[in-house]
């Protein structure tokens, strides 16, 4: 029980430390700063992941905290596999890089909305993919193998179960697998992001003054 | 009656064409909240493969639950999507446009607003009640209680709104009240017991939206039926009385705004 209690924590803390970015850009777009922002010499998305990566490199200290405290009291002990200081840094690390693949995900979710409008059906889907195949609400252990093999060829998988494993098995072999999994999607998220960026600017049609 | 019928349908269909002016993604939206529903289910559907049932309720139950639940939320938001919005408008003085056509300004302003995405909610409850259908009678009876289960959603949201009139600055406890709407109504019922299944059945009506209607499905109950019909009458009737009364209190915010009414 411990165990999943910390697992649990893990992976709320991905979901919960992570900025919706997505709204900021989606508010942007209506209130017009994102024409206005487009056309000066800056990348936009980049802007939107830093200001956002800020934001979750400031809030996870007091997430973390408060969480490990609450978490300690209801399991009573550190699991296992978080009880060195060095596998809690690990730890800590995994989540943040999760959280900040997280956040290069929901830009991608947002610049969408130049095309979409409203990206909350895209959001939730995404959501409910971080949910379902990451093994939020049911462990994937629990999973049928079928779904359990698709679930491991999406990143959402990396983003919570690879990450919050280490609470259950403590720092192995498959937790730096998912640490090096994860930095290959942010690329692709990267990658993604400036597409769009480039597909925006060559359709997007300024007017007024 | 006609013409309020008539004035009504323009109504929505203005809503519906302003939402869908962008063909594309007016149906990525719909396809993606399909999805997400479908994605939702699929939890339950790997819970159902470990364990035959959840305190009584087994997986027809579930699908039938989560068909109307998103049959009514789709219905709700596609036809009265304003309602979530109600509280902004009468602190900002938003109803003043509605105020001025000879209508009811509770449904009027309601009925302003359509969130496309309402379709894909309502896609995806026809494919869950699609496998869980067994006779031409359980065809009418999801209809019917998505029909009363959106009457109370909607009932339910004026509600929560029109708190709006005597205290402001609760914009959230609104959005609130419906989130806990839409989970009561997406867990089996038999999990609420004591206080709980009391406020589902009074104050937070999530259990004459769903649980209700799957048992009287299941035990082809007529009361119950009857049951839920009544509900529905009685809480768009309580909704409207108490908006009419909170309208009293509106202060217009002189707000100069172009509408279309017919």
């Amino acid at each position: 029980m411990p165990q999943l209690l910390w697992y649990l924590l893990m992976t709320e803390l991905v979901v919960m430390a992570t900025p919706r970015v997505y709204r900021d850009i989606e508010r942007d777009l209506n209130d017009g700063t994102f024409a206005v922002l487009m056309q000066k010499p800056l990348n936009y998305g980049a802007m939107r992941v830093a200001e956002s990566l800020g934001f979750l490199f400031g809030r996870f200290p007091a997430f973390a905290a408060i969480g490990g405290i609450g978490t300690l009291i209801f399991a009573g002990e550190v699991t296992a596999g978080l009880r060195s200081p060095l596998a809690m840094g690990i730890g800590c690390l995994l989540v943040l890089l999760s959280a900040s693949v997280m956040t290069i995900s929901y830009t991608v979710i947002g610049l969408c909305s130049v095309f979409l409008r409203d990206t909350r059906a895209l959001s939730m889907v995404w959501d409910k993919g971080v949910w379902l195949f990451g093994g939020m609400m049911v462990p994937l252990v629990l999973y049928p193998p079928w779904l359990q093999e698709i679930a491991s060829w999406t990143p959402f998988y990396h983003i919570l179960f690879g990450v919050a494993q280490i609470a259950l098995d403590g720092v192995t072999l498959a937790c730096i697998h998912s640490a090096l999994t994860l930095f290959e999607w942010s690329g692709v998220g990267i990658v993604l992001i400036e597409l769009l960026q480039r597909k925006i600017k060559s359709d997007i049609i300024g007017e007024g003054g | 009656m006609k013409n309020i019928v008539a004035w009504y349908a323009t109504l929505v269909m203005t809503s519906f064409r302003s939402a869908a002016s962008r063909r594309l993604a007016f149906l990525f939206s719909v396809l993606m909240m399909v999805i997400n529903n479908l994605l939702y289910f699929l939890t339950w559907w790997i819970i159902y493969q470990k364990v035959p049932s959840i305190g009584g309720w087994e997986f027809r139950d579930m699908q039938l639950l989560f068909g109307i639940s998103a049959c009514s939320f789709g219905l709700c938001s596609l036809f009265f999507n304003g309602s979530r919005t109600l509280s902004e408008e009468i602190l900002q003085g938003g109803l003043d446009t509605f105020l001025m056509a000879p209508r009811n300004v509770m449904f009027s302003a309601s009925s302003s607003r359509c969130d496309i995405t309402g379709l894909g909610d309502i896609i995806s409850g026809i494919i869950l009640f699609s496998f869980a259908i067994h006779s031409p009678t359980d065809i009418v009876l999801c209809t019917l209680f998505s029909l009363t289960g959106a009457i109370i959603q909607f009932a339910s949201v004026v509600l929560f709104h029109s708190i709006a009139f005597w205290i402001s600055g609760l914009r959230e406890v609104s959005d609130l009240g419906l989130s806990v709407l839409l989970i009561l109504q997406s867990q089996p019922g038999s999990l609420f017991t004591g206080m709980v299944r009391i406020i589902m059945f009074t104050i937070i009506p999530a259990g004459f939206v769903a649980t209700l209607p799957v048992q009287v499905i299941r035990t082809l109950d007529p009361v119950g039926a009857l049951l839920a019909v009544v509900a529905a009458i009685g809480y768009l009737v309580i909704a409207s009385r108490i908006f009419s009364r909170g309208l009293l209190r509106y202060e217009s915010g002189s707000r100069i705004e172009l509408g279309a009414h017919r």
